[in-house]
């Protein structure tokens, strides 16, 4: 559906700021009906890329094309304007006008352009899109008297209301506040799904990307770090990076000593995957905190058991987070809050690595 | 920290509070609170006070006769006419290039942005007086340079002769355009450009967007700055003054002039006229305010603050240009082009290989051997030193009361400290006459009533940059310099007057640069051994002594611009930065 070839961006350095690639070499592909996110920290080129294939930033190489037809390509120098490329968009300020109330916000885009509509259809179609995001019943209000929320709605709405072939949305649920965000991230699921349109998502938010998406582009310094289902980029990083920018892990340094076994400052670990690993290398494994499990001293031994000591406890509502020194090294855990076995700082407990979630990574990055 | 608590009460017990003391530090600061805003309202209500006394008393008591008879004077309904036809006129002018200006540069990426921004300086740099004086030089009907030169490529027909109302609208709007560039400069920067590009996105076109989402988002912006415009063009002197008496076209402002400085004194007739625009001015600025309310409703940037995307204008940069430079031409060069000209010169001769012959710095070396030129100088830097020092250590105090204290009528007091900018410089002068003519005190005829003048004219300017330094000092900076045992004193001695510094510095600056330059008020008080440089500019072009008013006129320039570029180095805001 869309298509994204070598696309590269580079921000002219000035008198005081040198030149920035914000891209380079990008390759995307997003299917027909999908839902997918661009997720990195700010500065890693998610809101450029996004831009680019709006048209709202002209990049300086590549090619972008959507449903087979070419908006960009450095080599054909083509350029689809913005306004010609039907793409709806959903702006991080979701950019609402001030000066024209719900209706006629979002009845501007069927009445610009090229477009003809008989009166009677616009209403219809105005009024059925507003049922949509749950904004008929107002739509005579003025966009200035609009809660978050329903600036959300509307800009959704407006971005729909053309039937676009693309869907691009710019951080849309950060600037709510935590609650209201929660709530929209459900409804914004359901509005996909239901339209079932194409959508490209941009946030650096890790929560609403494993959520929202049926996959995952993580981006760091203009570059494709990993592409894949929230499960595996969650379960399955391929890199440092992802591991670390996804969700919190522990990173523990070693040697593969062969036959899945690597040899730690903590001891020797048995470990799930060992592709392209080879006797001697070193390498580094991944451990999700709330994947590591805490038992009594007592307890009987299993796979990837060592002697630790609690060093600090923090109750955080929902679960506990623990720090636990094993031998030199530091761990943290997650386990189930005030349900679960509660330890005590300085007691001495046993920590288990189930072998599955002992993910090693790869050395591309 | 609840341990450290413990201990400190413990070991350092704390003296008791000393109520008395607490009392009467609270008594000596409502006073000196009474005594500002005394001396404020002494400066602001007096001269309004006694205008309205003398405007509508007679002989025997509160009565309109006066009004009555200022109105019938014969000519009274021409003069409302080409009042108003003349404000209109520079409003529509200024406004329409000015936003255009203003547009191309904030929303396109044509090239050579930067002759606007020097030109936005020219209002402040060039005083309005030598401006009208260089264009009687380049349009007037016999002599004028772009007159004489259309002629000649045969365009004869495009002749404007500067002394009319047409030629009145275009030197007033050209003078002002760059200030409603500046205005609509900050509002094309204040709308968030998320606006346009949803717009675009939604597949409108260019000239759509710019019809139905970018005008209408600063239309109230562009009513506030034709307003002003308006409102400066009804309250301007040296235009109607310098053009539009010789040509008969009498205004409010010239009229209120004639009626004090010619034979015989019409004290009355002078009131009303003043009353009148300082209703309108009033009544212009309230609207404003609303206006300026609503535009904000409209301002507001959220997101991530994108480089907001230059509209291309492709083939069509170089033609855009070339409008820039030509605008920079006329508004610039030509006028201080031709007043350098003149001050080379013995008297004015057509340009051309005779007049190069005869270029010398005669006339500027004459100028110390003329007495009023020295004597100028020097109660002009008096003035406008004393002016500015005396208002910007007042108006630090006022600006702390109404913005950091809680003192009860800090409203009242920020808000008379406004009140000055919708007083005409000639309406002041007049105002003033009524209240020092007759006065015990006695400063009628001295450099203490220009002085009056000049604090009582700029008090909001100087209001407005001490308030705004202040305001960027967050009030934890002196809570925690009070919790360290600082005093009241100490704490804006030490804490709150070396942050403000070089806030107060350009705003120092800057009331020096207006105050040099102010004429019509000046005009008024002036008499001889008080003259200022403006005054003394006006007094030359009575004379007919061109040439050396133009000497005199380009050390000014060159002085106002030194000035007006270490205001601009020190923050100052005037001008554009990037």
């Amino acid at each position: 559906m869309l298509t994204v070839t070598g696309l590269t961006k580079v921000f002219k350095g000035t008198k005081r700021s040198a030149a920035v690639t914000a891209i380079g070499e990008l390759d995307l592909e997003v299917n027909q009906g999908e839902f997918l996110t661009l997720l990195g920290p700010s500065g890693c080129g998610k809101t450029t890329t996004l831009r680019c294939v709006a048209g709202l930033e002209r990049a300086d190489k590549g090619e972008i094309s959507i449903g087979g037809r070419v908006m960009f390509s450095d080599s054909s120098r083509t350029n689809v304007p913005p306004n010609q490329r039907n793409i709806g968009m959903v702006f991080q300020s979701y950019a609402i006008w001030p000066h024209m109330n719900v209706f006629e916000n979002v009845a501007f885009p069927l009445r610009v352009g090229k477009k003809s509509m008989s009166k009677p259809d616009l209403q219809e179609r105005v009024h059925r899109v507003l049922d949509i995001v749950g904004l008929g019943e107002i739509p005579a209000r003025y966009a200035t008297n609009l809660s978050g929320g329903q600036q959300q709605r509307l800009a959704f709405a407006r971005a729909l209301v053309i039937e676009p072939d693309l869907l691009l949305l710019d951080e849309p649920l950060s600037n709510l506040d935590a609650k209201l965000r929660e709530s929209l991230r459900f409804e914004l699921k359901r509005l996909q799904r239901e339209q079932g349109i194409t959508t490209l998502y941009v946030t650096h938010d890790q929560t609403e990307a494993l959520s929202l998406s049926n996959r995952i582009a993580v981006l760091s310094a203009g570059k494709l770090m990993q592409i894949g289902k929230p499960f595996d980029i969650y379960l399955k990083p391929e890199g440092k990076f992802v591991a670390d920018f996804v969700g919190n892990t522990n990173f523990l340094e070693g040697n593969y000593l062969g036959h899945a076994i690597v040899d730690t400052a903590i001891g020797k670990l048995q470990v799930s995957s060992t592709e392209g690993l080879r006797e001697g290398q070193p390498c580094t494994i991944s451990v999700r905190p709330e994947h590591i499990e805490l038992v009594e001293a007592t307890a009987p031994d299993q796979p990837n058991t060592f002697h630790g000591e609690i060093e600090t406890r923090l109750f955080i509502g929902e679960a506990m987070d623990y720090q636990v020194i094993i031998g030199d090294t530091r761990i943290r855990t997650k386990g189930a809050g005030a349900i679960g076995d509660r330890f005590s700082s300085g007691q001495a407990i046993k920590v288990v690595f189930p072998v599955e979630r002992c993910v090693t990574l790869s050395f591309k990055q | 920290m609840t341990s450290l608590d413990t201990q400190t009460t413990t070991s350092v017990p704390l003296a008791p509070e000393p109520k008395g003391r607490k009392l009467v530090l609270n008594a000596l600061r409502y006073a000196g609170f009474t005594v500002v805003l005394a001396l404020v309202g002494y400066l602001v209500l007096v001269p309004l006070v006694f205008l309205i006394f003398r405007g509508l008393t007679s002989g025997d008591g509160l009565a309109l006769s006066n009004v009555v008879e200022a109105y019938s004077v014969r000519g009274t309904g021409e003069m409302i006419f080409n009042s108003f036809a003349f404000s209109i006129g520079v409003a529509l002018l200024a406004t329409i290039i000015g936003t255009a200006l203003a547009f191309i540069t904030v929303r396109t990426n044509a090239p050579f942005k930067g002759v606007l921004y020097a030109s936005s300086l020219v209002p402040l740099i060039i005083p309005g007086i030598l401006y009208t004086i260089s264009w009687i030089f380049l349009l007037s009907n016999r002599v004028g340079v772009i007159n004489v030169a259309l002629r000649d490529i045969g365009l004869g027909f495009l002749d404007v002769n500067v002394f009319s109302l047409p030629g009145m609208i275009l030197v007033e709007g050209l003078h002002l355009s760059p200030i409603v560039f500046l205005l609509m400069f900050a509002a094309f920067k204040a709308t968030d450009p998320a606006l346009e590009e949803s717009a675009l996105m939604s597949g409108a076109s260019v000239a759509q967007v710019i019809r139905r989402v970018t005008l209408p988002l600063v239309r109230p912006a562009i009513m506030a700055s034709g307003l002003i415009m308006l409102i400066r063009a009804l309250e301007s002197f040296e235009t109607p003054a310098l053009l539009g008496i010789p040509a008969g076209r009498w205004v409010f402002t010239s009229q209120i002039f004639r009626s004090l400085s010619g034979y015989p004194l019409r004290y009355d007739n002078a009131a009303i006229y003043s009353l009148t625009l300082v209703l309108i001015a009033v009544a212009g600025l309230a609207v404003v305010s609303r206006v300026n309310r609503r535009s904000e409703a409209f301002q507001t940037i959220t997101g991530k603050g994108y480089r907001p995307r230059p509209l291309d204008l492709g083939k069509w940069r170089y033609p855009v240009a070339l409008v820039f430079v030509l605008y920079f031409l006329l508004v610039v060069v030509a006028p201080v082009g031709m007043l350098i000209y003149l001050s080379l010169l013995p008297f004015y001769m057509a340009p051309g290989l005779d007049a190069v012959a005869a270029f010398s710095f005669e006339n500027y070396l004459s100028l110390p051997g003329i007495p009023t030129v020295g004597r100028s100088l020097r109660n002009s830097l008096i003035l406008s030193v004393s002016s500015a020092t005396f208002l910007m250590f007042f108006m630090a105090i006022v600006s702390w009361i109404t913005v950091k204290s809680k003192m009860r009528g800090r409203r009242l007091l920020d808000s008379i400290t406004t009140y000055p900018l919708a007083y005409p410089g000639l309406v002041l002068g007049a105002s003033l006459i009524f209240v020092y003519l007759r006065s015990p005190i006695p400063i009628y005829g001295t450099l203490w009533i220009l002085l009056i003048v000049y604090v009582t004219k700029y008090m909001p300017y100087a209001q407005r940059y001490a308030s705004n330094s202040i305001g960027q000092i967050g009030s934890d900076l002196e809570e925690s310099a009070h919790m360290s045992g600082a005093s009241w004193l100490s704490t804006f001695r030490r804490i709150v007057l070396p942050l403000m510094a070089p806030g107060m510095i350009a705003g120092w600056v800057y009331v020096m640069v207006v105050s040099v330059r102010e004429l019509s008020a000046s005009i008024l008080l002036y008499r001889q051994g008080t003259e200022v440089f403006s005054v003394l500019i006006w007094e030359l072009w009575e004379a007919g002594q061109t040439s050396e008013l133009a000497a005199v006129g380009v050390v000014l320039v060159l002085g106002l611009t030194v000035m007006a570029g270490i205001a601009y180095k020190l923050g100052a805001n005037i001008g554009i930065k990037e």
